[in-house]
């Protein structure tokens, strides 16, 4: 069991030193491209310290491999060479993954059309049961979009089904909140001190 | 109840019907022909009470196939109330009969209660019947094999083979056992990590129900991504001097006494890294003569500070005093908001420093309640 005191430290020494070595590479830079730099190096730095272990700590790092402008920022990172390997491995599983949730799809759409005609067919409806019907599956409905939206939030996610999102939910949740814990510990701690000053 | 009343009633009226005679006879002990003649003629009532009976029997059996074909056409999780609005529209049909319905659909109520599956699995039983929509139902044989299968299965209502009725969405139990099986293991693991997010995420345990929780959820993760977008908008200016500073914090807030002496070159390193950074900052900060002073300074306060075990954080904020770019025009554009504490003397500061540095590296009680060791726990099980 990993501590959490732990997990910021190893978060903040990642992040320290990926930002020095960004430091190092490159001079001038427009403080928009310094926020986003800081920022992609905090969540790769959080990512890292997983190890890999969790689905979206790969697709945050293959995601940044793929996307980044800035090589150099991810290749200082520990973990670049199994991103790499992880990008590619989720550009192959997402073709694999496409196919068969095509079909998935096609099955779904196949059964609510059949169950679309069930219920046409069925003459004893009576208005109770078919109330309460449209509302279950108005809940169900709103628990898919939600699922949707959420596939969207945490990285990776597209790929997952819903019990596996729940649990990469919950440790992205926990990393989220170290990350910002940190951060904001470390805004806190030079206002404090330049306001010293 | 009045249905029970009714069967009374009936009950009563077949019993007068038949001990009437019998009670004449202690009476009229030798009008024996009498009692037979009374016989036949009770007799006769009672057969054509008993042939009304038959009749009822049959009507009944209609009507009992009616409203099992009825209340097949009922979703399973709406079992009990829907019963009974059915049982109003039927009784209005068949209003002669009504008693004896009411004796028999009472019973099958009670067998279906025992029979039917808990509340709690309701929900997930709408689900699956749903997705069994318009299967037909099958006869007998699959009556028997589910009152075989255990509680929570759905069960069909008629107990004779309802061949006309085709119609009808039949509520019948899974396939196989298997599929309702792994469902229902699959449905069990999404309700307990809901329930770790629930202790997670502040604020959810009031909320019940999927969709809610999704929501939480949902504005919970997005509000810690704006966190860190604002937070890292924030280390914008301060991070440029920062880093080699606080890699060396990091060590000496691991407690490493070994660290001190590398600690005295890797300032003088620092203090080259910084005038590069200023000269990097030289845009942004107002007055950049300032940085050599401060930088001076910062040299001044390692070179005569001594590094104790307990005092390695001050070192860290003694570098981090004195770093210029953070200089007024840049925290200007940073929150304003922050207060300025007085301190009277260096020592005291030092002493805020090091809870703030305390609080800084060993936070360990960051969170609300036990869900993350209880999550990590869990995870790596």
């Amino acid at each position: 069991m990993r501590p959490p005191s732990s997990l910021k430290e190893e978060f903040l020494k990642k992040w320290v030193s990926s930002l020095q070595t960004w430091r190092s590479s490159s001079k001038e830079m427009s403080l928009v491209e310094r926020k986003e730099a800081i920022r992609l190096s905090a969540d790769l730095a959080m990512a890292s310290t997983r190890n890999g272990a969790t689905m979206w700590s790969r697709a945050l790092m293959a995601n940044a491999c793929k996307d980044s402008d800035r090589p150099g920022l991810v290749g200082f990172e520990p973990m670049a060479t199994i991103a790499q390997h992880e990008s590619l491995k989720l550009r192959s599983s997402s073709k694999s993954i496409t196919p068969s949730s095509r079909r998935g799809s096609k099955q779904v759409r196949r059964k609510k059309i059949s169950m679309r005609n069930g219920r046409k067919i069925i003459s004893k409806c009576h208005i109770r049961r078919s109330r309460k019907c449209v509302a279950s599956v108005v809940t169900e409905r709103l628990v898919k979009k939600r699922t949707q939206v959420l596939k969207e939030l945490v990285p990776g996610g597209e790929y997952m089904d819903e019990s596996d999102l729940l649990k990469e939910t919950l440790d992205y949740i926990f990393s989220l909140r170290a990350q910002v814990h940190v951060m904001q510990s470390l805004a806190n701690a030079t206002h404090l001190s330049s306001s010293e000053k | 109840m009045p249905a029970f009343s009714y069967d009374q009633q009936y009950l009563s009226l077949l019993v007068d019907s038949v001990s009437f005679p019998f009670s004449v006879t202690p009476l009229i002990t030798n009008k024996l022909p009498s009692i037979l003649d009374a016989e036949p003629n009770s007799m006769a009532n009672f057969n054509s009470s008993s042939h009304c009976k038959f009749h009822y029997d049959k009507c009944e059996r209609n009507v009992v196939e009616d409203i099992g074909g009825g209340i097949d056409v009922i979703s399973p999780s709406e079992k009990i109330e829907n019963e009974h609005s059915v049982m109003t529209e039927k009784r209005s049909s068949v209003e002669q009969l009504t008693p004896e319905n009411h004796g028999r659909v009472s019973m099958m109520k009670k067998r279906k209660a025992e029979k039917g599956s808990s509340s709690s699995n309701f929900d997930a039983n709408s689900k699956d019947s749903r997705a069994r929509k318009g299967k037909r139902q099958k006869g007998t044989n699959q009556v028997e094999s589910e009152k075989q299968l255990g509680a929570d299965k759905r069960e069909l209502v008629a107990e004779e083979a309802p061949t006309g009725y085709i119609h009808v969405r039949a509520r019948r139990g899974e396939a196989t056992d298997s599929h309702s099986l792994a469902e229902r293991v699959r449905r069990e693991k999404i309700s307990e990590r809901m329930k770790m997010l629930q202790a997670l995420v502040p604020g959810c345990d009031k909320v019940t129900g999927k969709a809610l929780m999704l929501d939480e959820i949902i504005n919970y993760v997005q509000s810690l991504q704006h966190q860190v977008e604002f937070l890292s908008r924030k280390l914008v200016c301060v991070d440029s001097i920062f880093g080699a500073d606080v890699e060396g914090m990091m060590l000496e807030s691991q407690g490493i006494s070994r660290m001190q002496l590398p600690l005295q070159p890797s300032t003088t390193t620092m203090a080259a890294t910084l005038t590069q950074q200023c000269h990097n900052c030289t845009p942004f900060s107002s007055a950049p003569q300032l940085t050599t002073t401060a930088l001076s300074t910062t040299v001044n306060h390692i070179a005569t500070n001594t590094f104790s075990s307990s005092e390695l954080g001050s070192t860290f904020l003694d570098d981090v005093i004195s770093f210029p770019p953070l200089d007024a025009g840049q925290m200007a554009l940073q929150i304003p908001t922050q207060e300025t504490v007085e301190v009277a003397g260096g020592s005291s500061f030092w002493e805020t420093g090091d809870q703030r540095q305390c609080c800084f590296i060993h936070e360990s009680t960051g969170y609300d309640g036990c869900g993350p060791t209880d999550y990590n726990d869990l995870l790596l099980r």
